[in-house]
């Protein structure tokens, strides 16, 4: 359990770091002032909210508070909305998630079986199609993708919305999603159809299922009994710390689509340089990452004996 | 209009009248009391925001009875009318704003106008009801849904597919929505100007008249009309707007021949280089095509930098910007409050332009209520302004530019750009 | 991975013209051989041509505007003119030669910041599994907080606050590369440390740094041009994403990312202008996968035997 211990311990360093590049973003960049009485304030004007807002007094006491409300999950108010930052932020997910899961639901339900189609016709034009299709989708910008989209099926064709999160009916709904789930899940999708088809590959190889087919078990039950259920495991682990990505992923695509979620609404913050919501982003990025990250752990720990030891 | 007439009786006193049997949102009584609450209000200390208003020397209102007041200022505000229409002096329920903190009650506007707010999903939509109580004409419609759609071509695409019915549109779009079958193309005038700013600490050169000159002959703002404002503007003299603009006055054309004589002249045979920072998106498109125009003269524009509001808000008040191209207004469309723009006094005046004499007359134009006298002193100001070349060149006035479906007639977008009067819409039956 | 240091060295100082010649024939009939790579190989020599010679070969300065010809649909289409091959912007500059010009810019920021980017990861690397202890805990905390971001996140908060620039862009994006560099040379390291050449060679009194030469940073190179080859695509991408949300390159210079970035507010006026941009990102990006895939076939092949 020592290791456990261990990883713990790094997250907790990573948290403390971020927590602290979040105060030295909130005390260096910009004037909180201006950006929230504008530019023909008087001197006196000024004075009086930087009192307010507590920005007069000594720096290691601002530094002790804004901590001290970090642990509170209190990052303090948005410049942009005077309102508390968290509660902006977590509002915010919920429609992110609603992108995300699916997203990485149609990456995997794709990647899986065109993965191990490919492989099993290797060379064959259908793995050269599925090769291709995974090159390009890992190859294409996806605000590019997502621009193609709504020029062909919005613009051109006028099938689906442009943009934005809509409808009344569970229809309508799903219509506007149609393409920002698409464009999300492309880059993860291209991804992991070529893990998938490398570990087919790899294991089709190796002894143990030369074994089995030498016994006379018929190919398809070579494959499913013992390829693809060993090339499961990587693929799970790599497909759960997809979150990176598909932070990423959705900072691009809600903007492209003005979906309103997480990731717009921190682009829209970088932007306009609203710092308590970029600061308390950073350290809640942070905070999912450590957790995420410290429960890969703890699967590998319990998967593997030999780490238990060590 | 609250105020059926507005009069000065002495140099610092004006007499409003107000409107009968108006009611507020919640039901609360329009009156005189109402009014001294919500012009005192930015004036009490705690207020937080530095909100334009109190840029007004105003000392306290008088209730007269339930229907009059008298506002008193400081000193004498001639423009006293204009400054009280624009954005910011609204009439506020004192019994609900003085309940609510400012950040509660900014979330929960009380007024008088014909839309109630209903609904308010942040960077999503805004939905307001029709005011059965309105005392003006009612529109024809119940609800009005404002709806945040934050890129501009899936904007448009919403508009060619009937998604909204009232949207702006960027000049390169216009044509297609002038195109398009079901939507129309309407063009309103407004009151921002498109404008090329000086900073002139920047560059040694811009202390020389000529230089600034140069700049003026080189640019073809015309053909920027054509281009970016599909040329549905006029070229400006001065950031001065109709109809205080001094009509003797005309605007610098397009001669790059005498731009290169005039830097020569001044001692810049080769010109010299510097940077250009947009500060309004829209503005982008005629200060690249502008930066073209420069270079060509010699006046080496190395970069066009796109600053968002948050990069060039402290820049501009510490007056260390480049050049700058920027869209901007004065909501009152008075001669001071335009050329309050280049006043050394304003805290965000970013050209450090000086010139005495102008200081001079600004200070006499704003105590000055005798309007013959005050004609004379602004077109005099125009006269230095225009002379000098700067430190504001290449303007026109930026139409505004909106598509609207065809079920939606008398929409007309308001000059100032802080305020829409949706009241007038009627949809076509 | 299973040469010795000693091979190794041999086969660098050994190096007389011939087996040199050699080897440049043996990487060429390989790429030859692999289909990919020789597309690959093609379309980054064009565009690397593009870079290099493009703007002396142009049809039309690149900010040349023409307020007459704005939105001139490309050659092929109705109203198109073979002046303008594939078609002018909002300014009236021609596409295509700006498409060319813009390859510059783009790969001179994605080249400076993998340089840039690898040689901080791989000295933190090397200090990091050389002198372990304390400096290694710290530098792999740091290499944790790196991760602990999406590194377009990183870009935009950083690009946010110090401003459109070249030279910012090239540094954040290193910023975001050096993690990936300093953990494999980590790796590489220790693994080396851990051979008994290294004592050896302690033992026979050699410096520090003549072991970190001759022994570790030869065995660290196959690794890193790999990875290079593969953040080169990814640089490309952060280029063109950054400056496509305006927080990359000042939105004058042309660049890919720039272009797309000023096509998306035309798309319904020109939408040619959205398509070839992404179609040369997507093209120059596939590429450097690509090789990066031969790459690493290669020197795997070459090092089993």
């Amino acid at each position: 359990m020592s290791y456990i211990a261990q990883r713990l311990y790094h997250g907790f360093i990573v948290l403390f770091a971020a927590a602290s590049i979040s105060f030295v973003l909130m005390f260096i960049i910009g004037d909180p002032v201006l950006m929230r009485i504008g530019d023909d304030a008087t001197q006196e004007t000024i004075d009086r909210v930087r009192q307010q807002m507590g920005l007069d007094r000594p720096l290691i006491v601002q530094y002790g508070q804004f901590m001290w409300g970090v642990v509170q999950g209190d990052f303090g108010l948005s410049y942009r909305h005077q309102e508390p930052v968290l509660g902006l932020l977590i509002s915010r997910l919920g429609n992110s998630i609603i992108l995300a899961v699916p997203a990485l639901l149609l990456a995997i339900c794709v990647s899986i079986p065109v993965g191990v189609i490919s492989a099993m016709h290797r060379n064959r034009p259908i793995d050269f199609i599925a090769r291709t299709f995974a090159l390009v989708g890992q190859a294409a910008p996806n605000f590019w993708v997502g621009i193609m989209l709504i020029l062909l099926f919005a613009i051109h064709l006028r099938w689906l919305p442009a943009s934005g999160m809509g409808g009344e009916t569970l229809g309508e709904k799903l219509k506007y999603m149609i393409m920002p789930v698409f464009t999300l899940s492309l880059l993860t999708m291209a991804y992991l159809t070529r893990m998938m088809r490398g570990a087919v590959l790899e294991l089709m190889g190796q002894d143990f299922v030369r074994t089995a087919r030498a016994k006379g078990l018929s190919p398809r039950r070579v494959m499913y009994r013992h390829v693809v259920r060993n090339a499961m495991l990587p693929y799970v682990t790599i497909s759960g710390l997809q979150l990176g990505s598909l932070i990423s992923g959705s900072m691009v695509v809600e903007s492209v689509f003005s979906w309103p979620g997480f990731g717009r609404f921190l682009l829209d913050s970088i932007r306009l340089m609203d710092i308590p919501v970029v600061a308390g982003a950073l350290t809640l990025v942070a905070v999912m990452y450590v957790v995420l990250a410290f429960i890969v752990d703890v699967i590998y720990t319990l998967l593997d004996p030999r780490l238990r030891r060590s | 209009m609250l105020a059926t007439s507005w009069e000065p009786i002495d140099d610092l006193t004006w007499e409003l009248t107000l409107r009968e049997g108006v009611t507020f949102h919640n039901g609360a009584p329009f009156n005189a009391e109402a009014v001294k609450f919500s012009i005192e209000r930015p004036h009490h200390p705690d207020f937080e925001t530095g909100d334009k208003i109190i840029d007004v020397p105003i000392s306290h209102v008088d209730i007269i009875d339930d229907y009059t007041v008298h506002i008193v200022t400081h000193e004498p505000v001639p423009i006293l009318p204009q400054r009280l229409s624009r954005n910011g002096a609204f009439i506020l329920e004192p019994g609900h704003y003085s309940e609510l903190s400012q950040q509660e009650s900014s979330r929960m506007p009380v007024g008088t106008g014909p839309f109630k707010l209903v609904e308010w999903v942040r960077d999503q939509r805004i939905v307001m009801e029709r005011n059965e109580d309105y005392w003006g004409p009612m529109p024809n419609f119940d609800r009005l849904v404002y709806r945040v759609i934050p890129e501009p071509a899936t904007m448009l695409a919403e508009v060619l597919t009937g998604g909204v019915d009232i949207a702006p549109v960027s000049p390169s779009n216009a044509e297609d929505v002038r195109a398009a079958e079901g939507v129309d193309l309407i063009v309103g005038d407004s009151l921002v100007r498109a404008v090329l700013i000086v900073n002139v600490n920047l560059h040694e050169a811009f202390n020389d008249p000529r230089v600034l000159q140069a700049m003026q002959w080189a640019i073809d703002t015309q053909a920027l009309i054509d281009a970016f404002a599909l040329g549905e503007a006029e070229q400006a003299v001065t950031m001065v707007n109709p109809p205080n603009h001094n009509p003797n006055l005309e605007p610098y054309g397009y001669d790059p021949d005498k731009a290169r004589e005039l830097l020569a002249e001044a001692g810049y045979p080769d010109g010299f280089t510097v940077e250009l920072d947009v500060l309004h998106p829209d503005a982008f498109d005629w200060a690249e095509a502008a930066a073209f125009y420069l270079t060509e003269v010699g006046i080496n524009i190395s970069q066009v930098n796109m600053l968002s509001r948050p990069v060039w808000l402290p820049r501009n008040v510490e007056g260390t910007l480049n050049l700058h191209a920027h869209h901007w207004s004065a909501g009152e469309n008075t001669p001071e409050t335009d050329m309050w723009a280049t006043h050394p006094d304003r805290p965000s005046n970013s050209t450090n332009w000086f010139n005495q004499e102008w200081y001079d007359l600004y200070a006499e134009l704003v105590r000055t209520v005798d309007q013959d006298r005050r004609t004379e002193i602004n077109h005099r100001m125009q006269e230095i302004l225009h002379a000098e070349g700067g430190p504001w060149l290449t303007q026109f006035r930026v139409p505004l530019f909106r598509a609207i479906s065809d079920r939606v007639a008398h929409y007309y977008p308001h000059p100032s750009f802080l305020v829409e009067d949706f009241a007038q819409i009627r949809l076509v039956e | 991975m299973s040469t010795t240091p000693a091979l190794n060295e041999k086969s660098a100082s050994d190096g007389p013209a011939d087996t040199y010649r050699d080897s440049i024939r043996r990487v060429l009939r390989s790429i030859l051989r692999s289909g990919t790579a020789t597309i690959a190989c093609i379309i980054l020599l064009t565009i690397a041509f593009a870079a290099i010679f493009g703007p002396a070969l142009i049809p039309h300065p690149v900010n040349a505007l023409n307020l007459g010809a704005r939105f001139v649909p490309p050659s092929w289409s109705e109203g198109g003119t073979i002046t303008y091959l594939l078609g002018t912007d909002q300014q009236g500059r021609d596409a295509f030669s700006r498409l060319v010009v813009g390859a510059r810019m783009t790969l001179i920021v994605a080249l400076c910041a993998v340089l840039v980017g690898g040689s901080i990861g791989f000295l933190m690397g090397l200090i990091a599994g050389y002198v372990g202890g304390r400096t290694d805990a710290v530098i792999m905390r740091l290499v944790d907080l790196q991760l602990a971001f999406p590194s377009l996140f990183i870009g935009l908060v950083a690009m946010g606050l110090l401003g459109a620039g070249v030279v910012q862009l090239i540094l954040v994006i290193a910023i975001t590369q050096w993690a990936d560099y300093a953990r494999i040379v980590r790796g590489e390291v220790l693994k080396v440390r851990a051979t008994p050449y290294v004592d050896g060679a302690r033992a026979l009194g050699l410096s520090h740094f003549r072991i970190l030469r001759l022994y570790i940073t030869p065995n660290v190179m196959s690794s890193l041009v790999i990875v290079a080859t593969f953040s080169l695509a990814v640089a490309i991408y952060y280029e063109s994403a950054l400056s496509f949300f305006g927080l990359g390159v000042p939105p004058s210079i042309p660049t890919w990312g720039n272009m797309l970035s000023q096509a998306r507010d035309l798309m319904l006026r020109a939408p040619w202008l959205a398509v070839f941009p992404g179609v040369a990102i997507t093209l120059t990006v596939l590429s450097f996968n690509l090789l990066g895939d031969w790459l690493r076939d290669y020197l795997d092949v070459k090092l089993r035997n």
